[in-house]
């Protein structure tokens, strides 16, 4: 197994890893956001988020439910806080992408001396036991300016589904490459590598 | 003589800067931008206001400046046209755009005719900075220059919501790999619902708000496009002849000044974007400019030379003074009714334009009939070049023209002297019955010249389209009228029939049916039941696309020797949230009885 050592600086604290809160959380599968919003304005439904088609809202609101079911919905489901909650962090230290990625930790970059890495507290919790250190951002991690070529509009496309903050696309010459410049985070860059893509970093 | 030398004796116009009182030699700082926009309202205090329409995250006022010959009155029968910029931060070029064109037009007010009058019949919204806090953040700091978000705290370090891909129409989907993230790092997160952000729940509010909304641009930067709806997909939208011969016109505008050719496609789909939900909920021309520089420049194509500023406001001004021009009344035009004078929207019967007729005027199926379009000129002058469209639709409430249904009949280009001119056009209706099993049809016409596009499809809401619903009925007592209406909306709808008594006999009735009886024919999905319950509708629901053919019982005690025009109201009213404004049409029998 190979481990890699990223030496962090050690005035940082602690990440936290406990829900902002204690309001109970349920979840309720809905059609496109137009629903989001009328559950918002009739029934003062408070959204934590949504990732259509499943919006996670507080449900600690008197009736509620009772609403909800009448309206057509299935019952809520009771959600556990530390699989709603996402927190961000830098990872220093020993580590193994690959160990830390079955945990349920994911990576957004790669620096000098810590990864930052993010995940439900569950699953950062896990890596946690597992004598990952975790700390807290002290600063706010941008993505890297990158260039792809690509060969047509549905590669493009690809990218743009990637959440690369594409910023342009320019085709010099007629049936030529694309050129597509934007801004991408190492595992956007790796994700846009396994697809075969050839990444310039600026 | 030099190309371009001859240009600016052609478009002096449009390239003279007249007694504008800012300048635009370099970027301005987020105070200045504030500073100038209380500029320009202490300058023109009679022909501006300085509002906000609400504060974004940190508390920052968005501002609006109105500029009208009457600002401090609401005036709901001028048209509203609107100018946004900077959802995204670090595209300044935007702002610099936005104030610029402020600058402009209460420059010329004065001395520009033309302009004048276009002014005097609009209210013009001019927004320079919707992200005031972003705005702010890019501004203070290098290593901030090329924020992109809003600064919404998502905790844990992060910060900022891509107001562009906040917006409630699309918001959120996958469907196809778009451009719009759950994750609160990228650059291009999209909340954590449609419009939790203030910044675009104000911008919704403000645009509810308006009475008679004309047209939307929303300047961002970079690369040289002219986009239009839809962003989320690369289908085209309804209406999509309309919106591209608008773009592309604006698009020559613009070539014309400094000779840069912006493109249409920007080859991604993105989601939850501004004038997707503008098109789809207004039904209102609603484009995105991408300004200078263009090519491959990474992030400093943000930060063009100050040098660019002046050539990319320059050219785009004409492309805003274009819209301008459409928003304000129509030179040539269609009546929509008997008595219309051209006011926008229409009263009256907005489906029966005496502006559109057949020779032989009874439709047989597949018969060759002389269509008659009647256009009218109210600029004193001939109009060359006048794009006149027909198309036809089975007949049905709630119509729109060009729609995703409708036929093409022909087009012709032709001169237009003052007072009008009648078009004629071969049409062979078409063999067997429209959708509810009868013979007639509806024809729409469309009238567009390079100074005179229409803004939206909706008939009632520009002179530049009409609609002629060709119909005749005999019924007994307790006869039934069969109308159709087609949901031609994005979004479900509710459906509201109406008719209005004092145009009856007083011994006539009219009966629709229960909600509840044209409900059983359309199938809904869960989630338009769903939101149905959620708005307490009253109505029929449809679901996009969908038609109902609704049974009018028609009541009288005696004959009536002339025929007797039954006209039956249809509006939308669109499932969504905020303030629901309905779009709709109408349908008239002429009934003889026996």
């Amino acid at each position: 197994m190979l481990f890699l050592t990223v030496f962090g600086q050690s005035c940082s604290s602690t990440l936290r890893l406990a829900p902002p809160n204690n309001r109970p959380v349920y979840s309720i599968e809905v059609g496109d956001a137009t629903e989001i919003e009328l559950l918002q304005q009739q029934l003062g439904l408070e959204v934590v988020y949504a990732k259509l088609p499943v919006v996670y809202f507080y449900g600690d609101k008197q009736g509620l439910m009772t609403r909800l079911e009448a309206i057509g919905y299935a019952k809520p489901q009771a959600q556990r806080l530390e699989t709603v909650y996402v927190r961000y962090g830098k990872l220093v230290g020993k580590y193994n992408e690959q160990e830390i990625g079955r945990l349920g930790v994911k990576l957004l970059n790669r620096e000098k001396n810590h990864l930052v890495v993010y995940g439900n507290l569950s699953n950062l919790r896990a890596a946690r036991d597992k004598g990952y250190v975790l700390e807290k951002l002290d600063y706010e991690p941008r993505p890297r300016e990158i260039e792809v070529r690509v060969k047509n509009e549905d590669e493009i496309q690809k990218i743009a589904g990637l959440q690369v903050d594409i910023f342009s696309v320019n085709q010099p010459e007629r049936g030529g490459p694309y050129i597509v410049q934007g801004t991408a985070y190492d595992a956007q860059i790796d994700e846009l590598k396994s697809l075969n893509f050839t990444v310039t970093q600026k | 003589m030099k190309k371009s030398f001859i240009l600016s004796l052609l478009f002096g116009a449009w390239t003279t800067s007249q007694a504008q009182i800012l300048t635009f030699t370099s970027f301005r700082t987020p105070a200045q931008t504030n500073a100038d926009l209380t500029l320009l309202h202490t300058t023109y205090p009679t022909l501006t206001q300085l509002l906000s329409i609400g504060t974004s995250v940190n508390g920052n006022a968005i501002r609006v400046l109105k500029i009208s010959s009457t600002p401090a009155v609401n005036d709901p029968t001028k048209g509203d046209v609107v100018f946004v910029a900077d959802h995204h931060a670090r595209e300044w070029i935007s702002v610099e755009m936005a104030l610029y064109l402020a600058d402009q037009l209460l420059a010329r007010y004065a001395t520009d005719p033309q302009l004048q009058a276009d002014m005097n019949r609009l209210q013009i919204w001019i927004i320079p900075v919707v992200n005031p806090d972003g705005y702010q953040y890019s501004a203070a700091a290098p290593a901030n220059r090329y924020w992109r978000k809003n600064r919404r705290n998502n905790g844990g370090g992060f910060f900022g919501v891509d107001l562009n891909r906040n917006w409630g129409y699309q918001w959120g989907t996958s469907a196809g790999d778009p451009n719009g993230s759950p994750n609160p790092p990228d650059d291009t997160y999209f909340g954590t619902a449609p419009f939790s952000e203030p910044e675009t729940a104000a911008l919704r509010t403000f645009l509810n708000g308006l009475g008679n909304f004309k047209s939307f641009v929303s300047y961002h930067s970079y690369s040289e496009l002219y986009l239009r709806p839809w962003a989320h997909t690369v289908t085209d939208p309804p209406g999509e002849q309309t919106l591209r011969s608008i773009a592309q016109r604006n698009i020559n505008r613009i070539a014309t000044v400094h000779g840069h050719t912006y493109t249409e496609n920007i080859s991604y789909t993105a989601t939850g974007e501004a004038t997707d939900f503008i098109w789809n909920e207004k039904r209102v021309a609603a484009f995105t400019p991408e300004l200078r520089p263009a090519g491959s420049l990474g992030l400093a194509g943000f930060s063009p030379a100050p040098t660019e500023i002046l050539p990319c406001c320059e050219e785009n001004y004409p492309a805003a003074a274009a819209l301008i021009h459409d928003a304000a009344r129509s030179g040539v035009w269609l009546r929509d009714y008997v008595g219309d004078t051209g006011a926008e929207p229409s009263t009256g019967y907005p489906w029966e334009s005496p502006d559109i007729w057949t020779v032989p005027a009874v439709l047989n199926q597949n018969a060759t009939v002389d269509l008659h379009i009647r256009v009218n000129n109210n600029t004193g002058a001939t109009v060359n070049n006048v794009t006149v469209e027909a198309y036809y639709t089975d007949p049905r409430i709630t119509l729109e023209f060009p729609s995703l249904t409708s036929v093409l009949i022909g087009t012709a280009v032709v001169s237009v002297p003052p007072g009008g001119t009648d078009v004629v056009m071969p049409w062979t209706t078409p063999v067997g019955t429209n959708i509810w099993g009868e013979r007639h049809w509806c024809v729409g016409g469309v009238v567009k010249h390079e100074n005179d596009m229409p803004l939206t499809t909706v008939v009632s809401r520009t002179s530049n389209v009409a609609c002629h619903n060709f119909n005749t009925t005999t019924i007994v007592e307790s006869g039934l009228l069969w109308v159709a209406a087609t949901n031609f909306l994005s979004v479900a709808a509710e459906l509201e029939l109406s008719f209005n008594r004092g145009d009856l006999p007083s011994d006539w009735v009219i009966e629709f049916p229960e909600t509840s009886q044209l409900q059983k024919e359309t199938a809904l999905q869960p989630s338009t039941i769903r939101k149905s319950k959620l708005l307490e509708t009253k109505g029929v629901v449809l679901e996009p696309g969908q038609t109902v053919k609704v049974p009018i019982k028609v009541h009288f005690q005696k004959a009536h020797g002339a025929p007797v025009d039954v006209r039956v109201k249809g509006d939308l009213l669109p499932l969504v949230g905020g303030k629901r404004k309905p779009v709709g049409n109408g349908y008239s029998f002429q009934v003889t009885t026996k």
